[in-house]
């Protein structure tokens, strides 16, 4: 979309102009220390047992997955596992490991260390996995390079591979098995099979990643070592590029109204790909315990009270689409635009609020609330100062109510204790990951980022639970556009628009974004020029 | 026994008050914070139900705030200052680690403000009214009403950003690989716009205090005395007047010793100093009770010990010290 | 008292303090009929320098809202937090100072101790703990400045009362048959004003900081602009929008000059004056 322009035009231009120029460019360089921001340090770094972007910054380039998002027809490459296959009942996947893999330590990867991450560390403590893996009853190791994963249920294979890149990371058995796995020293010393070899963290300054010459990918990884430089602020980040100081940011990490400036700054380029595979949403969430908000008149008028267009433009300057449904574009298996939409219409709006039977009052307003606005992101909040004046307009009062992480976790997914709330889910290459959670009831009190809201719909219940069975890969797609049709009819909670990261990097750092979960995936093909 | 003992060995006797006071309002403040550290941990990751459970009877959390607090109170009679949540390391360990960063950046900002706020506070109060005076008091007026924080973001702008003299971040060239003084000098050049950020306000206010001093003390029937018997005026300023401007000068420092600490919250996370303030804001965010009543404490300790040299200095300074607001 | 007035009035420093004082909160109380442009109302024309366009003389922030209504909205904030702060650190430590100065013994010990305890803790620390807890708001702003500020005019009144008590007029109060409330509010309160006007000044002005540098780390009360959250906001695009940050920035600095020279001003004009030579 809004590829860097010079970048773009730089690397079109180049092959006209100077075609020995062009090549020697396009051939990686090995050297040099990437220097990149980081702004938190997780309290345990072990992907195996924690599934999380931010732990996937530092950690993905040291424990790697089964297999990564590619942009491919296929959508995945291998890592660790070179195929993978489902048998007809669904109740196994079989896995042909990559030989001649050796972990840090110097010991070989086999399926024993498989068959170990995915019964005892995945299945038992990965936060996601819990959930994902609750099946999964026995993983077989016929050869040190097979490992088949049993399931007491049918699980699609479908779902099992979409689910490979966030939740498979696979340290080794050695090191874990008789130990408590969550208070092991290797969850921050990390041993894995990655490029890059984990060296040191000094806490609240940096980590420090060296180059693993015994890669299987040989000749890769180009660069030499890569440096985490803690810096929690935003501001500094900034400044830091500038200065020259780091050579990328990811994650938007760099306040997005800076990023045209940055963008123009030379040396220094904005990229909008390699977050795909982790598209976010700006949601609105309601508590349907609410007398006024349970009412779907109320709700679609709140919908309608909503200037997409604006909200991307401004709050996301263009860097965001608006959204239809809780399914992003960019997922070709599954989304649909075929739903019912809301466009932004404030006299539709107040005609629905009529009809509820809330009208204007004399001092003009129909009903006040509290909004409560996620901390996570900048646009979050911005999204909260937005909706408050766009709720006016149609006349519902909004009180802005902000929280600290933990107050904003246990007021909205413990408490209820909110009336509207600003959202941004993730979407993780399948709805059945985390996003149908969203809108499944049923679910006891403290979960997080999961349907809290008090929305109950049986048929919405039913369609969820038959495509998480459904093994033919058509007909999960079916009931999976079912799913996004029946979301955007009720409408417990408001999609508004679907986002994703920026990185900003020094020209000099080549091979950004080569794949579509490229911030949390291993680096091995980044290099540096000169 | 001199004045300044006395009120020395007073300010120990009702430590253990103030400190029982500090640890037990601390704890019971985040106890008071909505959602617990395992909300705020797994604000940062989602998870199933069963995943947020575990954590809490792993961390311990599922005990009454009463049994963990006196779980708290029996390690801390030990020496143990308990096990940070958030980090999952001993709160000894990572206090240790960051404490003398903040000290360093406190005692450079605490100098830096002494000497440039003295000199301002002697150019002023010398000759109070004067041109001098006059211009310097304005300067010093508006630096003092600056905020820090805007004082920060308009250095780093200028020398990081700009002029790039200076790093706009961090402790240390990451990396580098220097040693002995090299790394010495590398460490100043990124502390300086910290150091900078922090004492200039400080230099604002010890300067005005001196000044305020020093136009008392013109005042006084001794300085006048002084004046009558003909004394060079240079050594009027010095010894007599200045001397006795000291005593407030001093009073203020010892105040500010703990105002430091909190300045430096707000510095530390504009120049990513890995220092005390920073980690008791991250302390205060993951609801990580052992680690800010650790942090708390311990600055408690340190300003405590700041004020026993203060009232040891005190009798040395003037010896008629008054100990009447204390004393009775 | 009218010798100490007309030595404030003698100052020209103390009455350009006052006036522009005065000036910033004729601004703030009159901003909804001087600019009555909504001060959180978003437009598509963001980040609009100033001096361009008539409808926004001051330009627009990142979300296109008025900087100028903005900015007067973001002084009603910040007076209003300096004086509700003040009169509570000054009602509260006054309070406690004047019951502890009166009772003397155990009540006096335990006031003295938890006054040391909160200024043995950074203030600062501890109003940004107090607001995390509490959530962002102007009444738990409000709140966290008083409670890191209070120990000061406790301690200054409380020795007021150790001072005056033996004071002739006092005595003569008690012996008059007045209760201590009454000799605490009649007799004693007067008296302590010389001190405890310059020392109200001070507090305004930390508070003023403080309430900037709260907003400033994202805890401010998010219903109101406040000028330490338009420099957070301004600071992301300190290069290309530079006046996001420095129009706020500069109405701190004026505001809390104003009150500093008014506060000198103060203890210049009510120091306890020896016979004039």
């Amino acid at each position: 979309m809004k590829l860097d322009r010079r970048a773009f035009l730089a690397s079109a231009l180049v092959p006209l102009l100077s075609p020995g120029a062009s090549l020697g460019a396009a051939t990686p360089r090995r050297g040099g220390v990437l220097v990149v921001a980081a702004d938190t340090e997780p309290r345990n770094l072990n992907p195996a047992l924690v599934a999380s972007n931010g732990v996937f910054f530092v950690a993905s380039k040291v424990v790697e997955p089964l297999a990564e998002m590619a942009y491919t027809d296929a959508g995945l490459e291998p890592r660790l596992a070179l195929s993978w296959e489902g048998s007809r009942d669904g109740r196994s996947v079989t896995f042909r490991l990559r030989p001649g893999v050796r972990f840090h330590d110097g010991t070989p990867f086999t399926s024993a260390d498989v068959a170990y991450c995915a019964l005892e560390l995945w299945k038992k403590h990965q936060n996601l996995g819990r959930a994902f893996f609750k099946d999964l009853e026995a993983v077989d190791t016929p050869d040190p390079h097979t490992a088949v994963l049993r399931f007491s249920e049918p699980t699609p294979a479908q779902l099992v591979a979409n689910a490979l890149p966030p939740l498979t990371a696979v340290v080794p058995r050695r090191l874990f098995e008789g130990t408590d796995p969550l208070a092991n020293p290797h969850n921050q010393k990390l041993v894995g099979t990655g490029p890059f070899r984990f060296v040191e963290h000094k806490p609240g300054q940096y980590y420090r990643l060296e180059r693993n010459p015994d890669y299987w990918g040989a000749p890769l990884p180009w660069l030499d070592g890569i440096v985490y430089r803690v810096l929690p602020d935003r501001g500094a980040i900034a400044a830091a590029l500038e200065s020259g100081e780091i050579h990328l940011a990811a994650f938007s990490a760099v306040p997005l109204a800076d990023m045209k400036r940055l963008a123009s700054v030379p040396g220094i380029a904005v990229i909008a790909e390699g977050y795909e595979g982790i598209t976010y949403q700006i949601t609105v969430e309601i508590n349907h315990r609410r007398k006024e908000l349970a009412d779907v008149r109320v709700r679609r008028a709140i919908a309608h009270a909503i200037d997409r267009d604006f909200v991307v433009r401004t709050i996301f300057l263009g860097w965001a689409k608006p959204a239809t449904g809780p399914v992003p574009r960019f997922d070709k298996a599954f989304y649909t635009d075929d739903v019912p939409s809301y466009p932004f219409d404030p006299a539709r709006a107040e005609a629905l609020l009529d009809a509820a039977g809330y009208p204007r009052k004399a001092d003009g307003v129909r009903f006040a609330v509290e909004l409560m606005p996620a901390p996570w992101f900048e646009q979050t909040r911005q999204m909260g100062e937005y909706l408050r004046q766009a709720l006016r307009t149609i006349g519902i009062e909004a009180r802005l109510v902000l929280k600290d992480p933990a107050g904003h976790q246990k007021a909205v997914y413990t408490d209820h204790a909110f009336d509207l709330a600003i959202g941004s889910p993730v979407y993780r290459n399948d709805p059945a990951i985390s996003t149908t959670i969203l809108y499944e009831s049923g679910l006891p009190a403290g979960v997080p980022f999961s349907n809290q809201y008090g929305y109950a719909n049986p048929e919405m219940d039913r369609v969820i639970r038959a495509a998480a069975r459904a093994l033919d890969p058509e007909e999960r797609a079916a009931l999976y556009r079912r799913f996004q049709r029946l979301a955007m009819e009720d409408l417990p909670i408001v999609p508004v628009c679907e986002f994703t990261f920026l990185t900003v990097a020094r020209t000099s750092v080549r091979n950004v974004a080569s794949n579509p979960r490229w911030a949390v995936s291993n680096w091995a093909d980044c290099w540096l020029e000169a | 026994m001199s004045p300044g003992l006395a009120l020395a060995r007073r300010r120990l006797a009702q430590a253990p008050a103030v400190l029982a006071i500090v640890i037990t309002g601390g704890f019971l403040l985040l106890e008071a914070a909505p959602g617990d550290a395992v909300d705020a941990y797994v604000a940062s990751l989602g998870g199933d139900a069963g995943f947020v459970r575990e954590l809490r009877e792993r961390w311990g959390l599922d005990r009454s705030v009463w049994t963990r607090f006196l779980l708290y109170l029996a390690g801390l009679v030990t020496g143990d200052l308990g096990v940070s949540l958030a980090f999952d390391r001993p709160v000894a360990e990572l206090v240790l680690e960051r404490l003398p960063i903040t000290l360093a950046l406190a005692a450079a900002a605490t100098s830096l403000a002494l000497l440039l706020g003295a000199g301002l506070g002697l150019l002023c109060g010398s000759r109070p009214g004067g041109l001098a005076d006059r211009l310097a008091s304005a300067f010093v007026l508006a630096l003092n009403a600056t905020p820090s924080f805007w004082l920060g973001i308009v250095l780093v702008l200028v020398f990081a950003v700009r002029l790039r003299w200076l790093p706009s971040a961090g402790i240390e060239t990451i990396g580098a690989g220097y040693a002995g003084v090299a790394r010495l000098l590398d460490v100043a050049r990124h502390m300086v716009l910290p150091v900078l950020t922090l004492g200039l306000v400080y230099a604002a206010l010890y300067a005005r205090v001196l000044r305020a001093g020093m136009v008392e003390a013109w005042r006084s029937d001794f300085v006048r005395a002084a004046r009558a018997k003909g004394l060079p005026r240079k050594r009027l300023v010095l010894a007599h007047v200045a001397r006795n401007a000291l005593v407030p000068l001093l009073t203020v420092l010892g105040l500010h010793g703990a105002a430091m600490v909190g300045g430096s919250v707000v510095v530390e996370s504009l120049f990513a100093v890995p220092g005390l303030g920073r980690l008791a804001f991250e302390a205060v965010i993951a609801r990580d009770h052992a680690l800010l009543v650790g942090i708390v404490l311990v600055c408690a300790l340190l300003v405590i010990l700041l004020n026993l040299v203060v009232d040891l200095l005190y009798g040395r300074l003037d010896p008629r010290i008054e100990l009447a607001s204390e004393r009775r | 008292m009218s010798e100490a007035v007309f030595r404030f009035a003698r100052e020209p420093a103390a009455c350009a303090g006052l006036v522009l004082l005065f000036l910033l909160l004729a601004l703030a109380l009159s901003a909804p009929l001087l600019w009555p442009l909504d001060p959180e109302a978003p437009s598509p024309a963001i980040l609009l320098p100033p001096f361009v366009e008539a409808a926004h003389p001051l330009g627009t922030d990142r979300l296109g809202r008025d900087l100028l209504a903005r900015l007067l909205a973001g002084a009603r904030t910040s007076l209003l937090v300096a004086a509700a702060a003040t009169a509570a650190a000054l009602l509260a430590g006054g309070a406690i100072g004047l019951l502890a100065g009166f009772s003397g013994g155990f009540v006096d010990e335990l006031a003295m101790r938890l006054a040391e305890a909160f200024q043995v803790v950074p203030g600062f620390l501890l109003a940004l703990a107090l607001v995390s807890v509490a959530g962002p708001g102007l009444g738990s702003t409000v709140a966290a400045i008083a409670a890191a500020s209070w120990p000061a005019p406790a301690r200054l009144l409380r020795a007021e009362v150790l001072k005056l008590r033996r004071a002739d007029f006092v005595l003569a109060a008690i012996a008059a048959g007045l209760s201590r409330p009454e000799v605490a509010l009649k007799e004693v309160l007067p008296n302590a004003l010389p001190p405890v006007l310059p020392l109200a000044a001070l507090l305004a002005a930390a508070a003023i900081l403080v309430e900037a540098a709260l907003a400033f780390l994202g805890l401010g009360d998010p219903n109101r602009p406040s000028w330490g959250a338009m420099i957070a906001e301004g600071r992301a695009v300190l290069v290309s929008a530079p006046w996001l940050a420095l129009l706020p920035g500069a109405a701190l600095v004026l505001s809390v000059l104003a009150v500093n020279l008014v506060g000198e001003g103060l203890a210049e004009a009510l120091a306890p004056r020896r016979a004039a030579a």
